[in-house]
């Protein structure tokens, strides 16, 4: 099998004549790797990891659930964004309802942290490692109104993140209308929110 | 010797399209040249398997055993071959949650790789989980605006590293990202982050003219370029002296053809970044010419026909 397609090779010639030694030229060449129907591998690779492999696999080819549609994050909102805070949120609510804990008004993650698409068919253990590699951990946090409304203005001028109970309206960066579990945002209220103790603790520059 | 003629072909070819000013072709084709192959990577995030055949983006793609392959092949016809890492290593797919990255850096060695640098995902087992993997590791981390002192990563990378092709010493040096803001601080530690422009401009300068590098690189995480000031390759490329090529990472960008920039000097810079996850491998053939004094040409691009063969 060959690469056909490949090579644009740029040719550059330098022009200096200080140093003792001269750079030609230059090619570049970049190759995509195995387009599907390409399959040459170096099978002492494969050998090398196929213990890992084998004990990765058979954690991870569980199927857990079917969908319906395939997911990927998109700005200002995207199906995979809404999803996972709909589930981080959810989840949330669950593990903290046993301890009593307040309601929570909102969660909010961040599209880096969402390292792949979601198939449609099949979902594995695998993908769901896939999407969200890190080994965060979820947090609460109760914000008052100022703080909660730099946050806000914060996922504007992202250009959106992931949310769940929490909606905004915003016109060129500006948000013109926040909404929290369908109630219009009120500043001298403080909100429990949840997210990930990597955001919690400053991370995407999130720094107030 | 069939290397040689290979690539005086593969020269003349190229040459063909060069107008050059006061040197006969023949003349050129004759010098001593010799031709230097950077093989290049970045954020290849432990993807070590191919991505699923029902991937939504990139189905199929990738895999450590196909790329395996090629570098094999290359490494077949060409005498000087030097494979880099630009960083993000760790993290994005089982492998690093169950392994800790062992898996991944016993497989770039295994490939063969001569260098990488550390990428702002090297710390998500925190510098600890970086150090204790390092024994999976038969080449060296570089970087050079790093301060580990006081962390248990504290003397196990180097700042830079001079490899020898033939009669050609290739500088390579690494930088990294600012940690603050974008690695939570209790896994980066006490690790200090140093202003990357001016260790740039330190190191580049100490290869070129204290170690008498004929080529330099500079194995970058900082990222491409960004809508703000923050500092990039886009910036470091503009601003910098004496580095010939800085191979990218952490934004993820395609590059199909390395961008070649204008340094501070109106010297050609090129930025190279191959995406991320091991969908593409990058390279890069220097021609370096010990001898010459001047050498007056334009720039072309040309379709080189001897790789489109057995690959």
């Amino acid at each position: 099998m060959s690469f056909r397609n490949i090579l644009l090779a740029a040719a550059i010639v330098f022009t200096s004549c200080k140093q003792n030694a001269h750079l030609v030229k230059t090619e570049t060449t970049t190759y995509p790797l195995n387009k599907p129907g390409f399959t040459e591998v170096d099978s002492s690779i494969l050998n090398s990891y196929s213990s890992y492999k084998h004990t990765i696999d058979s954690i991870m080819d569980r199927v857990i659930i079917v969908s319906e549609m395939s997911m990927q994050k998109k700005t200002p909102e995207g199906l995979l964004g809404n999803f996972t805070s709909d589930a981080a949120l959810k989840q949330v609510e669950n593990d903290f309802h046993a301890k009593d804990f307040s309601k929570i008004d909102f969660c909010f993650l961040n599209n880096g942290g969402l390292r792949a698409a979601l198939p449609k068919g099949d979902i594995t253990i695998g993908n769901i490692y896939s999407l969200m590699p890190f080994e965060n951990e979820m947090v609460l946090l109760t914000l008052n109104g100022a703080t909660t409304l730099k946050l806000i203005n914060f996922i504007a001028a992202k250009g959106g993140m992931p949310v769940s109970g929490l909606t905004m309206r915003v016109h060129e960066s500006t948000v013109t209308e926040a909404k929290i579990q369908g109630m219009p945002f009120d500043s001298t209220k403080s909100y429990v929110v949840a997210t990930s103790d990597y955001l919690a603790n400053g991370g995407d520059n999130l720094s107030f | 010797m069939t290397n040689r003629r290979d690539f005086l072909r593969t020269f003349a070819v190229g040459a063909a399209g060069l107008s050059l000013t006061g040197l006969p072709l023949e003349a050129l084709a004759k010098r001593r040249v010799t031709k230097i192959t950077i093989l290049h990577t970045n954020d290849v995030h432990s993807h070590i398997d191919p991505f699923p055949a029902n991937d939504p983006k990139y189905p199929g793609l990738g895999g450590v055993a196909q790329r395996a392959a090629i570098i094999n092949d290359i490494r077949n016809k060409e005498r000087n071959v030097l494979l880099l890492d630009a960083g993000d290593i760790f993290q994005g797919t089982p492998y690093f949650n169950l392994f800790g990255g062992e898996v991944e850096l016993k497989l770039m060695s295994q490939l063969g790789y001569d260098a990488g640098t550390i990428g702002n995902h090297d710390f998500d087992n925190g510098v600890d989980g970086l150090s204790s993997q390092l024994k999976h590791a038969n080449f060296p981390l570089i970087i050079c605006n790093y301060d580990f002192k006081g962390t248990s990563m504290e003397g196990k990378t180097i700042p830079y590293k001079i490899f020898e092709k033939e009669d050609v010493r290739i500088g390579v040096f690494g930088l990294g990202i600012e940690l603050e803001g974008l690695v939570d601080k209790k896994m980066y530690g006490e690790t200090k982050y140093l202003d990357p422009l001016e260790k740039a401009a330190e190191t580049a300068h100490h290869l070129k003219f204290n170690e008498k590098c004929d080529l330099i690189i500079c194995l970058s995480h900082l990222g491409y370029r960004y809508p703000n000031k923050k500092v990039s390759d886009d910036v470091l490329a503009k601003k910098s002296l004496n580095i010939d090529l800085i191979i990218g990472g952490h934004t993820h960008t395609f590059i199909d053809k390395p961008f070649v920039y204008k340094n501070r000097d109106n010297k050609d810079v090129l930025v190279a970044q191959v995406g991320w996850a091991r969908i593409k491998l990058g390279r890069i053939d220097f021609f370096v010419d010990k001898k010459m004094r001047k050498l007056t040409a334009d720039s072309t691009t040309l379709k080189v026909l001897n790789y489109a063969r057995a690959i």
